[in-house]
C-alpha cells in the first residue's frame, strides 16, 4: 500500500477527519524502491543518425579493443588481446565508447584507431569527435557522404542529464559481448575464417 | 470512529422510477450500538416530516446503493445525511478486479464475506423484506469492517450525495424535437441508416417535467468513473443526441471541462517538470510540435501538433506504434518516431508509469489517491495499470468538483468523464460558472497535490441547443429530415406527449406520495 502523505498543518485547530486533503495517498509509488531495471542487453554499434546520445565522460567508461567483424552476418566479436598478433588483418583496432540515447538505450560505440601506420579516416576522426563532444552535449552523428565525414549536431534546448546505469565498464562489456568474445583460436568463428568447417 | 457516536443501517426498498428517480418503498432502520428498530411503511413514510435516526456530523448511515438513500431523503424533504458509508461501493472497492461469482450486488457482497445469503435474497419491496435487508447489512457491515477504510468511504459516500441530486435534477430536453425524433425514428433510420442506428432515443427516460434522468452508475468502473448505460443516459448515448439539451425558458447551461485533465494529471503525478510546463503553455502538443518540428519538414505545424494529441493521449492508454500509425494515417515509422520522441521529451513520466507497472505487478493492486483500489493479477493486460492513475484519480477529482459545487449551491445537471454540466437562471449562470470553475480547480488541486488543472467553459442560453461540432452535418440532416416527416404527418399538430410550455416542477413528480411512477411514455 503506498504511504499517507503528512496532513497540512491546520492553524485554527479545527480538524475535520474526513476533509479530503488529509485524506490523500501518496500516487510516487514506490519510485525506485521496490524494483530498478536489469540492464540486459547492450547493442554494440553506430547510434543511428536519427538518434541524440550522450557519451559517458569517465575515461575508464571506454576501453581500446580489437575487434572482429564478420559483415554478413552483422557480427561483432571481441578478441582477448593475446590473439591479436595471431590475427593479423582480421581484427581492427577500436576505442569502445559506453553511450546512452535519450530513451535511454546504452549502447557500446565502437570507434576506428589509427591503423599501424597511424592515418586514420575522416569517417573515424570525426566519430571520436562526435563522442568527444558528447560528453558534455546531447549529440546526434549523421553520416554525409559527399563530405565523406560525419556531421555532428548538437541539441541547441536544454535537455535533462543522462541516467547512467551503475554498472563498470567491463560489466557493459560482458553483457554486450556475452556469446561473442573469441578467447582461443579454437573458437568457431576462428575456425571458419580458416575453413576448418 | 473519530466524532461518529451511532451507526444506523438503513434501507428504504428504493426503486428507480424512469425518467423520475429514486423512489422509496418503506424504510426499516436499526442502531448498531442499541440495536434500536424502526420501521415505517409506504404512508408512515411519507408522513414523517424527519428522518428517525439523526443525520448530524456524529451520525454515521450505512446502506446499500447510498445515492438511493440521499435519493429517498431528497423525495421526502428531509435533511441529508452528513456521513454515508455505501456497503455496495466498499465492496466493488475492496473486490475491484476479481472475479465475483455472485455479482457485485448486496448478494454478491454477501456471499464473498463468506456470510449467509438467504438475509439478502428477497424482494426488498415489504417491511419483511426490509427487515432481513437491514439484518443482512448489518451482517455485511461487521464483516467488512477490519478491512473499511472508513474516512475515504465516507469520503466516497459525501460524492453519493451529490450525485443523488444530480440525478434528481436530470438534464432539461427539448422535449419537442425529441418527440418529434421518437415519433419519427423509424423513417430517420430507413432514411439515413448506420449513420444513425446506433442511437436509440426511445430507450431514454425523459420525465414530464421535460427533463432527462438515469442512474449515474457511480463507481460502476473498475477504474470508479460513473458508467451509466448507453441505451438509457444521454450522457452516454451518441454524441450527437446531446443536442436535446436545451436550457428552459429563462435559463443557460454551461459545459465546464478541464482542459487535457488526463495529460495534467500524468504531468503532476510523474512529476516529470517538462510535461508540466508544457501543460502550463496551455497547449501541449503545439509545445511537444514546435519543439520536434525542426526535424520534420514534410508535416504542417498543425498535422504535427494532431498527430502529437494521438500521441501523448494514446502513450497514456499504451498505445504501439501500429494502432498509433493507424490513428494518425502516418507510416509506422512515423509513428514510431512520435513515440521514441515522446519517451525522450518525458524521460521521468515514463520511468514513473514504468514504477507504476512495475508496483502493480509486484503488489497485485493499485490505488487512486482516495483509496479507489484494483486488483492487479499475471492476467491483467500491462496497459491498464499504466493508465489507471490517469482514470482513477480523474475520477476522484470529478466526484470531489461535483460535491463541491453541488455544496455551494450550483445546480449541477450531469457529470460527464471530464465535465460538469450545470444549469442557472440566465442572470446568476455566470456566477455559477465562477463557482463551478473554482470547484473544479480545488478538486484537481487536492487530487493533484497542488497543481491544479485549467477548465474551459461553453455556455448555452435559451433556446439554443448543446453543441455537437462533431456531428453538425448528421445533425443538419436530421433536422431536415424531421422537418420533412413532420410536414407530410397530420398528426404534428397534436402536442407531443411530453411537450409542455412551462414543465410542472420537479416536486409534483418526485414527491409524488402515491409512489406512481410519472415518467413520459
Amino acid at each position: 500500500m503506498n504511504d499517507t502523505i503528512d496532513p497540512p498543518d491546520d492553524d485554527d485547530g479545527d480538524k475535520n477527519p474526513f476533509d479530503p486533503r488529509r485524506l490523500r495517498l501518496s500516487q510516487r509509488f514506490s519510485e525506485g524502491m521496490d524494483v530498478r531495471r536489469i540492464l540486459t542487453t547492450v547493442p554494440v554499434r553506430k547510434p543511428h543518425r536519427q538518434e541524440f546520445i550522450r557519451v559517458h565522460p569517465d575515461p575508464a567508461m571506454r576501453l581500446d579493443v580489437a575487434l572482429l567483424e564478420l559483415k554478413e552476418e552483422r557480427q561483432t566479436y571481441l578478441v582477448d588481446p593475446m590473439l591479436w598478433p595471431e590475427l593479423p588483418g582480421e581484427t581492427a583496432p577500436k576505442t569502445l565508447y559506453a553511450a546512452i540515447t535519450r530513451q535511454g538505450v546504452v549502447l557500446l560505440w565502437p570507434v576506428r584507431l589509427p591503423d599501424e601506420t597511424g592515418r586514420l579516416d575522416d569517417w573515424n576522426t570525426s566519430a571520436h569527435e562526435g563522442a568527444k563532444r558528447g560528453e558534455t552535449q546531447w549529440v546526434r552523428v549523421a553520416a554525409n557522404m559527399p563530405l565523406g565525414a560525419y556531421d555532428i549536431f548538437e541539441a541547441v534546448g536544454q535537455f535533462p542529464e543522462p541516467v547512467w546505469p551503475e554498472l563498470p565498464f567491463e560489466r557493459l562489456l560482458e553483457i554486450g559481448f556475452r556469446d561473442r568474445f573469441i578467447d582461443s583460436l579454437d573458437h568457431p568463428v576462428l575456425r571458419r575464417l580458416r575453413g576448418e568447417f | 470512529m473519530v466524532g461518529i457516536s451511532e451507526i444506523w443501517v438503513v434501507s428504504f426498498g428504493p426503486k428507480w422510477a424512469p425518467g423520475i428517480g429514486w423512489k422509496p418503498s418503506f424504510l426499516t432502520v436499526r442502531e448498531l450500538s442499541s440495536r434500536r428498530n424502526v420501521t415505517l411503511d409506504h404512508v408512515a413514510l411519507f408522513a414523517a416530516s424527519r428522518p428517525p435516526y439523526p443525520t448530524g456530523e456524529d451520525a454515521l448511515l450505512v446502506g446499500f446503493v447510498g445515492e438511493a438513500i440521499v435519493a429517498c431523503h431528497l423525495s421526502l424533504g428531509w435533511p441529508l445525511p452528513s456521513h454515508l458509508v455505501d456497503l455496495r461501493v466498499e465492496f466493488r472497492n475492496l473486490a475491484n478486479g476479481q472475479t465475483k461469482p455472485c455479482g457485485d450486488g448486496l448478494v454478491g457482497a454477501v456471499v464473498w464475506f463468506g456470510l449467509h445469503a438467504s438475509e439478502a435474497i428477497c424482494s426488498r419491496r415489504t417491511l419483511v423484506d426490509g427487515d432481513r435487508d437491514v439484518t443482512a447489512l448489518e451482517q455485511l457491515f461487521h464483516a467488512m469492517c477490519p478491512e473499511l477504510d472508513l474516512p475515504r468511504a465516507i469520503l466516497r459516500g459525501r460524492y453519493l450525495v451529490a450525485a443523488a441530486r444530480i440525478e434528481a435534477t436530470g438534464i432539461p430536453i427539448d422535449v419537442v424535437k425529441y418527440s418529434a425524433l421518437k415519433r419519427h425514428w423509424r423513417n430517420i433510420v430507413r432514411t439515413m441508416g448506420t449513420s444513425v442506428s446506433d442511437a436509440k432515443p426511445s430507450s431514454l427516460a425523459i420525465g414530464r417535467d421535460g427533463r432527462h434522468r438515469a442512474p449515474l452508475c457511480p463507481f460502476a468502473s473498475r477504474t470508479s468513473r460513473n458508467q451509466p448505460g448507453s441505451a438509457a443516459s444521454l450522457m452516454a448515448a451518441p454524441g450527437w443526441l446531446r443536442r436535446l439539451i436545451k436550457p428552459d425558458a429563462g435559463k443557460g447551461v454551461a459545459i465546464v471541462d478541464w482542459a487535457q485533465q488526463e495529460f495534467g494529471i500524468a504531468a503532476a503525478l510523474s512529476g516529470d517538470q517538462r510535461m508540466i510546463a508544457d501543460y502550463r503553455t496551455g497547449d501541449p502538443y503545439l509545445a511537444l510540435a514546435e519543439r520536434y518540428g525542426g526535424d520534420t519538414a514534410l508535416l504542417s505545424r498543425d498535422t504535427l501538433r494532431d498527430a502529437f494529441k494521438a500521441c501523448a493521449l494514446g502513450v497514456l492508454n499504451g498505445i504501439g506504434a501500429s494502432a498509433l500509425a493507424r490513428q494518425i494515417n502516418r507510416p509506422a515509422s512515423e509513428a514510431r518516431l512520435l513515440l521514441q520522441e515522446h519517451r525522450s521529451e518525458y524521460p521521468r513520466f515514463w520511468r514513473w508509469s514504468d514504477n507504476v507497472e512495475s508496483h502493480a505487478f509486484l503488489h497485485g493492486r493499485l490505488q487512486s489517491v482516495f483509496g479507489w483500489g484494483v486488483a492487479v493479477t499475471a492476467d491483467t493486460n500491462p496497459r491498464f495499470p499504466r493508465n489507471f492513475p490517469m482514470q482513477a484519480n480523474g475520477a476522484e477529482m470529478l466526484r470531489l468538483a461535483c460535491s463541491f459545487a453541488t455544496e455551494n449551491g450550483v445546480t449541477v445537471c450531469a457529470p460527464n468523464h471530464d465535465a460538469l454540466l450545470i444549469e442557472a437562471p440566465l442572470e446568476d449562470l455566470a456566477d455559477a460558472v465562477k463557482t463551478t470553475e473554482a470547484a473544479m480547480a480545488e478538486a484537481s488541486e487536492i487530487v493533484l497535490d497542488g497543481f491544479p488543472l485549467r477548465t474551459s467553459v461553453t455556455t448555452i442560453r435559451y433556446p439554443d441547443h448543446y453543441p455537437h461540432p462533431k456531428s453538425d452535418a448528421l445533425w443538419s440532416e436530421i433536422d431536415r429530415a424531421l422537418t420533412a416527416f413532420e410536414g407530410s404527418d397530420p398528426a404534428h399538430q397534436r402536442d407531443a406527449p411530453c411537450a409542455r410550455a412551462h414543465p410542472r416542477p420537479i416536486s409534483l413528480y418526485v414527491l409524488n406520495r402515491k409512489g406512481q411512477s410519472d415518467a413520459c411514455d
